[in-house]
Parts: structure tokens; C-alpha cells; sequence
């Protein structure tokens, strides 16, 4: 229903300013030091520790600061913390001297460490735990004299400084009082929450005192608003329309909205959004369960005419299956690895593999249908469903029959142990480390191992890998991506775009697509 | 619907009223524990975790067991469903499963604006409607004017089958992309409630206005009327004291069934508007799957449409005294 509503205005506005050839510019530089920053989902609970999502990461971002700070494509810079050694085991920072808590009180290294344990505590419940720092086994000491704190994992991890530097850091009062961080911004970063509308509006207010930016940024420094208004704005549509009348300064838009938008001269700064990959379900019993039938499906797929329709031709074909604003392994690139585009090749494989055309022109075995379920997260959109039909219509080129299956909630599905052949699903990562999370362990429904993954090569090549620290470590987790893609756990295809569009303000964006409060420069 | 005649019916005696609260509130709580037990019941059967699908498929499992656990969904259904009657008790409408935002935050947030929505429109509807139906119905009484019936008619007719989002759609294109006449969407000065409100009440305004007329028509041919033109009252005496007052009462009943609609037209109308009310946290819940919000609001918007429907019943009593609802509901 929103979908619908949505979609319609824009193609309808869209329209409209195309008949009446309306050339409208921004014209939301009228307020020189204030921005109006627009998110398209409610923030929820203030508590940035208990709160992961992407509007409410987006807008802790302004209150909280992590260690350190990754600007796509840059080399990561010290936030709180000013410089810091990695190993796989040992994670030791130095923080800058003199930060401030919004309640005035100094940030020493023990409040770094009373904050990690806060988060950590099961109690917490902080989604956080386990993603950004390990769940169990981890040490933290923490020195307030030499301003030194250093984490201490008993299992050997590649991206300890990747997770831990981006864990949002709060003040003694909020990790001794958690109760006061659901009403009050108790971090060091550049805003303080000077007032709000919870799920509509916040109105933050630049910090005086603020000297500790990356990059040398203060609160002196020029065009950095001294006002940031957040506004919840949950209709794409609407965040271009308010774009396009200047109400808005900064917000993300997806899909055809960014048509009239590119007109308008805006700043703009493309992003990765949704990466188009295929799983195969290698259950026993399952026709994707043999390695023949998987590369055959995957040689008939013709990846980049599929990535254009996917991504509405704003995508880029995937070097890795982590996204192209990773802040690690920038270098990695699987694409050697891939099964070739070749129709013919891919008919000759499943004939040899036994499923020869029939009289209707589906293959079967053993008078078993090579009849396959294409399961994908119903809210897909629909660029992204068009690619899926697409991958259909090649599929049966081959007397391969794939029913698109659309489901509400494909999670349930897939951990359930459901019925699914093919699975396309938008599954976002940073890490390369994260795949091995997703594709070993039990079989479903006791383990979360949903494409029923036994490929002992990349479990080996990926074991290997946590024994090497950050970068050293890239080689083995390319060797271990190529190895999964080699052996169709899953097919690479487009990662698609959204872009986040600034009317009279300049800006940047970390490695997990947030706007850098200290990037904002508001343009006269 | 019966009429009275004159404004001088006997007043109920005050245990006429109170056994018609009780017996109202007394079944409105039923209704209200109904849909409860409904709702947790039908989100509970759509089965699924919906902690897993608000974490996504790289949440580590053991992560997704440490909140359905921290969120109570690993208790016994029965045990689940007694602590949220008591925290329903308590005042407390459950919490976000994503984002962890108290329902009854977001509901003192957010219900004014739809409140304020809904209750404007209705007035302009109303205020709107009734004047429209009835200066129609003076015109067309007596078979008179047969062509400005059939323009009303029909004219009305293609309003009120307007969908209230599509309007929507074509105002803001038209007054606040193309003209700048109004914002865009929000919720910020008296300018920004223009267009929502127009886009809410339009359609309504032509289906109450059919009914006005009719009404209005019903009311002129009656003996009351006529007797009150052969005293030679002024016009707009006979309009105004005599016939207006008798033909709210079935415009009325049909207006609060009307306003229980509207509320729910708001949902579709607050999308177009980014109008900061429930529809768009109900909504925007409903296609994340944040059963918490979802069973909360449906609780809250369940409440509302039973209040209206009591207070239209009351204004009726209060409007109608020779009417029966007080001894049979």
C-alpha cells in the first residue's frame, strides 16, 4: 500500500515537471548555518548502545563518536582515539587529550572501557554484542594516566580495529545511569540534543567547546552548521520533493526520484545500497544440491544484462561480497572465479548431469521436473523484481523452470529449514568475516548454516584468515570468497545505488553510508 | 430514524443514563479485550521470528536468542499474553521490537496529529456538507430545477468516488511542487494543514452533502414545516429553527460512522502528507514487521473508533430524546 502511494507520485510528479518543463533550483541556502537533515525511518529509543538501525545510527552519529572513524575510501582516522596498534588477538588505542562529555565531565580511558562493558553486559541486550565486539571472551584494561585502553580477544580476529573502532563510545554518566542516555545525549560528539519531537523531529545544537574532530575539525571550523535539524521523513518521495523545494538540505533517495533530482545540480554522492546476490540451497535433495546443476544455472545467467535490470541501471557489477564502501580488503576481486556467461555450455552440463528436455520443454530426472521455488524478500523494489523475472525468463531458455516466489519475511524461511532452490536476497556486509558467520555451522533448523554450506575449502581458507590481522589478512578472505563463488554457494551479480543528495551543504560518508557530522559544510 | 417536533421532550431520568453508560462502557470492554486477544492471537499464527527479520540473516543466532529472550518471545504463549494484559493494565502498550520506542510514547506523540487531522476535516465536512445539502434541497424541493439536481447528482457523485490518497497526490503537485502555495509535507505551520485536510474531507463532503439533501428534502415536505410557512415565519427562520436541527440526526449517525472512516482514511492521507500521525508508524511498522507497534496501535485505533461510535450514539440521545437507544443499548 505505502509502496504503491509512493511510487505513483513520483512517476506522477515526475511528469508534471517534465510537461511544464519546470527548471526549479534549490533555493535552501536561506538559513546560512542551519541544515535540515531528512531520515527516512523513525530513530526509535535514544540509547545508541541498544539501538542499531540505520536512522538511529545516522542520528546518534551527531551525540556519539566511536574510537575511530572510517570515511569511505579513505584509510581510517582517530576519533576519540589518536592513534592505536592491531593485532588479531590485541587492539590497543591512545585518546586525544582533553575530550569533553556533553555534561562537561572529562572522557578518560576508563570510561571507554566502562562503556564496552556496559554494551556487553547480556542485560543490555545491545544488538552490537557479538557484531561489533566478540560476545564472550574479550579483556579490556584501561590506563586514565597514559590514556590507553586495550582489548584483549581470546579468538584470533582479522577486523578487530573495523568492529571495535566504530563501537559508539558513552560517558561515565550514561554507562552508570543507562536509564538517562533514553532522555539525554551523553557522548562526546560535535552536537548536543538540544531538543525533540521523539519520532519527528531533533533539533541539535553545535557544541562550543568541540576540538577533537578528525581531520582537525572544531567547532571554529567554516560553514560546519551550528544548527542541524533531523527530521523523520518516511516517504522517499516526499524527502525529493522537500529536497527539490529547499524544506530539506540533506537525504537519501532511491529509485526514479533521483531523475528529476540529478537536474537540479544538487551535491550529490552515489551509494551502495542493495547487493544483488543468488544463494543456492544445497540441501540433500535439492537438484541445486549437486555442483553440476549450480554452475549450470549459474553459467545461463547472463549477469550483467540481469545487473542492469536489478539496479535500474545505476548499479555496479560486484567485485566482492562485501559493499564497495567497505572500509577493508578495497583490493579484492573475485571475479576471476566466476562461471561464465555460455547458454550452450550450461544445456550440454545438465544433459550430461542426467536432466534431459522433455516433451514441454523442462528438463527432468528420473521423471522429477527441474522445477525450482526463486524465493526473494517480498519488499523488493521494483527494479530489483524486474532483474528476478529476468534471471526467469534465462533460466527457462535452458528448460529450467523458476517460480519467482515472493515472501514477507524470507528470514523465517530460510532459518526455518523452508522450502527454496534459489534465494535473492540483499544481504549488506563490511566484513568479509561476516560470510563466514552466515554460511557454516548446523544445518537448519538448530544452526543458522541456511544454504546448507559443506564447502570444507573456504571453512579452511577462511580459519586461516582470522589468524591474520586487517589488511594482511585480505588474501586469504579473497582466496575464501573466490572459493564460495567458484563453488555456488552464491552468485555475484549488480550492487545497486541510492544517493544522498545535499541542497546548499557540502558533505561525506563513512564506510557504513552514515553522513560525518564534521563533513558538513553549508554553502552560501 | 424518528423525529421529534419540538424541543421540549422530557428529560430521561439520570439511572436511564447511567445503566446507558454502563451497559455501553460495559461492552465496549468486551469489544476492546476481543480485539486484543485477536490481535496477539492472529500475529502469534502469522508465525516466523520476528526478531530474526528485524536483524537480518548476519545476525549471529546467538544474538537473535539473547533479545527474543530479553523481549520475553521464548515464554509460553500463555504467559506472554498475561503480561501484556497486565502491562496493558499498567498503562503500558508495549515497546518497538526493532527500534525499542515505547508504543505509549509514540502514541501521546502521535495521536494529536491524527486527532487533529480527522477532527478538522470533519468540521470542514460538516461545516461544509450540511449548508451545501441543504441549500441544494431548497433549490430542488418540490421537483423544481430537475438540471441542477442532476449536476449535483452526478457531480457529487465523481467527488465522493475520489480516493482520498490520489487527491492527495494531485494537490501537492499542483499547490506546493509547481505553485509553492503550501509545503510540500510536514506538519509545521497552519498552512501545512491546507492540503491534507482538503485531500480528507473532499470526497467525504460530497457523500454527506447527498445525504444532507435528501434528508433536508425529507424534512421540508413534513407537517411541522408546512405549518411553520402557513404561521409566515421568515424563510430563514423555517430553514434554520426548523428544518436544520431535524435533519443532522441522520446526517450525524452517518458522520460518525463517517469520522471512525476518516480516521482510517488518515492513514493513507498522512503517507502522502508525511503527516507525523499513527497511520504512518502504523504503517510504517506493518511492512517492517514490528509486531510490538502493530498490536499497540491496532489496540489504540480499535479504542478510538469504539469511543466515536459511543459519543454519536450519546449526542443522538442528547439531539433525539424520543429515541430508543437508551432503553435497548
Amino acid at each position: 500500500m505505502k509502496r504503491s502511494t509512493v511510487t505513483l507520485l513520483g512517476v506522477v510528479s515526475a511528469t508534471t515537471l517534465a510537461l511544464t518543463g519546470c527548471t526549479a533550483t534549490g533555493n535552501g541556502d536561506a538559513a546560512s548555518d542551519s541544515v535540515t537533515y531528512a531520515l527516512a525511518g523513525d530513530p526509535g529509543q535514544l540509547n545508541p548502545i541498544k539501538n542499531a538501525t540505520v536512522a538511529s545510527q545516522n542520528l546518534a552519529a551527531f551525540g556519539y563518536e566511536s574510537l575511530v572513524s572510517f570515511v569511505a575510501g579513505a584509510d581510517p582516522q582517530g576519533l576519540l582515539a589518536e592513534k592505536w596498534e592491531e593485532s588479531t588477538t590485541e587492539l590497543s588505542f591512545t585518546l586525544k587529550n582533553g575530550i569533553v562529555c556533553a555534561d562537561g565531565s572529562p572522557l578518560a580511558a576508563s570510561d571507554v572501557k566502562a562503556s564496552f562493558e556496559y554494551a556487553g553486559r547480556k542485560e543490555t541486550g545491545s544488538p552490537f554484542r557479538g557484531v561489533y565486539f566478540p560476545a564472550t571472551g574479550l579483556k579490556i584494561d584501561a590506563d586514565d594516566a597514559s590514556r590507553t585502553v586495550t582489548f584483549h580477544s581470546d579468538t584470533p580476529q582479522s577486523f578487530l580495529l573495523a568492529t571495535v573502532g566504530l563501537m559508539p563510545i558513552v560517558c561515565r554518566a550514561g554507562s552508570a545511569d543507562p536509564k538517562r542516555l533514553d532522555a539525554e545525549w551523553l557522548g562526546t560528539g560535535p552536537y548536543k540534543l538540544a531538543g525533540s519531537s521523539p519520532g519527528q523531529s531533533y533539533t541539535l545544537k553545535l557544541r562550543p567547546e568541540y576540538a577533537w574532530g578528525a581531520g582537525g575539525v572544531t567547532a571554529k571550523t567554516q560553514g560546519l552548521p551550528a544548527t542541524v535539524t533531523v527530521q523523520v521523513v518516511e516517504s522517499e518521495s516526499t524527502i525529493a520533493n522537500m529536497l527539490q523545494s529547499g524544506e530539506v538540505n540533506l537525504g537519501l533517495v532511491a529509485g526514479d526520484d533521483r531523475a528529476r533530482l540529478d537536474s537540479l545540480g544538487l551535491n550529490k554522492i552515489d551509494v551502495p545500497a542493495r547487493p544483488g546476490l543468488v544463494f543456492f540451497n544445497q540441501a540433500k535433495g535439492r537438484a541445486t544440491h549437486d555442483l553440476a546443476v549450480r554452475q549450470a544455472l549459474a553459467g545461463a545467467i547472463d549477469r550483467d544484462a540481469v545487473g542492469k535490470v536489478s539496479t535500474g541501471g545505476r548499479g555496479t557489477p560486484m567485485k566482492s561480497l562485501t559493499t564497495s564502501y567497505s572500509n577493508v580488503c578495497k583490493a579484492t576481486d573475485i571475479t576471476p572465479a566466476l562461471t561464465a556467461f555460455d547458454r550452450d555450455a550450461a544445456a550440454a552440463a545438465l544433459d550430461k548431469a542426467g536432466w534431459v528436455k522433455g516433451a514441454n520443454g523442462t528438463r527432468a530426472k528420473d521423471g522429477t521436473p527441474l522445477s525450482l521455488v526463486l524465493l526473494y524478500p517480498a519488499n523488493s523494489d521494483k527494479s530489483a523484481v524486474s532483474g528476478i523475472e529476468l534471471i526467469q525468463q534465462q533460466l527457462a531458455e535452458i528448460g529450467v523452470k523458476a517460480t519467482p516466489t515472493p515472501s514477507p519475511s524470507y528470514t523465517d524461511v530460510i532459518f526455518q529449514g523452508g522450502d527454496w532452490d534459489l534465494l535473492w536476497a540483499p544481504i549488506s556486509t563490511t566484513l568479509p568475516s561476516t560470510w563466514q558467520g552466515i554460511l557454516s555451522g548446523d544445518f537448519p533448523p538448530k544452526g543458522g548454516n541456511w544454504t546448507y554450506n559443506t564447502n570444507k575449502e573456504f571453512f579452511d581458507l577462511a580459519a586461516t584468515a582470522q589468524g591474520h590481522a586487517g589488511e594482511q589478512s585480505c588474501g586469504s578472505w579473497e582466496a575464501a570468497q573466490r572459493s564460495l563463488v567458484k563453488d555456488l554457494e552464491v552468485l555475484p551479480l549488480h550492487e545497486s545505488t541510492e544517493t544522498a543528495y545535499g541542497n546548499g551543504v557540502k558533505f561525506n560518508l563513512n564506510s557504513n553510508t552514515l553522513v560525518v557530522p564534521t563533513s558538513l559544510r553549508v554553502s552560501k | 430514524m424518528t423525529r421529534s417536533t419540538s424541543a421540549t421532550g422530557r428529560r430521561p431520568g439520570g439511572n436511564r443514563w447511567l445503566g446507558f453508560l454502563l451497559r455501553r462502557t460495559g461492552r465496549m470492554l468486551v469489544a476492546m479485550w476481543v480485539i486484543i486477544t485477536v490481535a496477539f492471537i492472529v500475529l502469534r499464527m502469522a508465525g516466523g521470528d520476528p526478531v530474526r527479520s528485524a536483524l537480518g540473516a548476519t545476525a549471529d543466532a546467538s544474538v537473535v536468542q539473547a533479545r527474543r529472550e530479553q523481549l520475553g518471545l521464548n515464554d509460553p504463549l500463555i504467559l506472554q499474553y498475561f503480561d501484556y494484559l497486565v502491562g496493558l493494565f499498567r498503562g503500558d502498550l508495549g515497546a518497538s521490537i526493532i527500534t525499542g520506542r515505547s508504543v505509549t510514547e509514540l502514541v501521546s506523540h502521535r495521536l494529536p496529529a491524527t486527532l487533529e487531522l480527522a477532527g478538522i476535516a470533519f468540521l470542514v465536512v460538516l461545516l461544509v456538507a450540511v449548508p451545501v445539502g441543504l441549500a441544494i434541497a431548497i433549490i430542488t424541493q418540490g421537483n423544481g430545477r430537475r438540471g441542477a439536481e442532476t449536476v449535483f447528482t452526478g457531480v457529487t457523485a465523481f467527488i465522493a468516488a475520489i480516493p482520498e490518497y490520489l487527491l492527495g497526490v494531485v494537490l501537492v503537485i499542483a499547490f506546493a511542487i509547481t505553485l509553492h502555495a503550501f509545503p510540500v509535507a510536514g506538519r509545521t505551520g497552519p498552512a501545512s494543514y491546507v492540503l491534507p485536510v482538503i485531500a480528507l474531507s473532499v470526497s467525504a463532503a460530497a457523500s454527506i452533502s447527498r445525504i444532507a439533501r435528501i434528508e433536508a428534502l425529507n424534512t421540508l415536505k413534513d407537517d411541522y414545516v408546512r405549518t411553520a410557512r402557513s404561521k409566515r415565519l421568515p424563510a430563514w427562520m423555517v430553514y434554520f429553527r426548523h428544518a436544520l436541527p431535524n435533519m443532522l440526526t441522520a446526517t450525524l449517525t452517518i458522520g460518525g460512522t463517517l469520522l471512525a472512516a476518516m480516521i482510517a482514511g488518515s492513514v493513507l492521507v498522512e503517507q502522502v502528507f508525511n503527516w507525523p500521525g499513527l497511520g504512518m508508524a502504523f504503517v510504517g511498522a506493518i511492512t517492517t514487521k514490528d509486531y510490538g507497534i502493530v498490536q499497540g496501535l491496532a489496540l489504540v485505533y480499535a479504542a478510538i473508533i469504539l469511543v466515536v461510535n459511543l459519543l454519536i450514539d450519546v449526542v443522538l440521545s442528547l439531539l433525539d430524546r424520543r429515541t430508543s437507544l437508551l432503553e435497548t443499548s
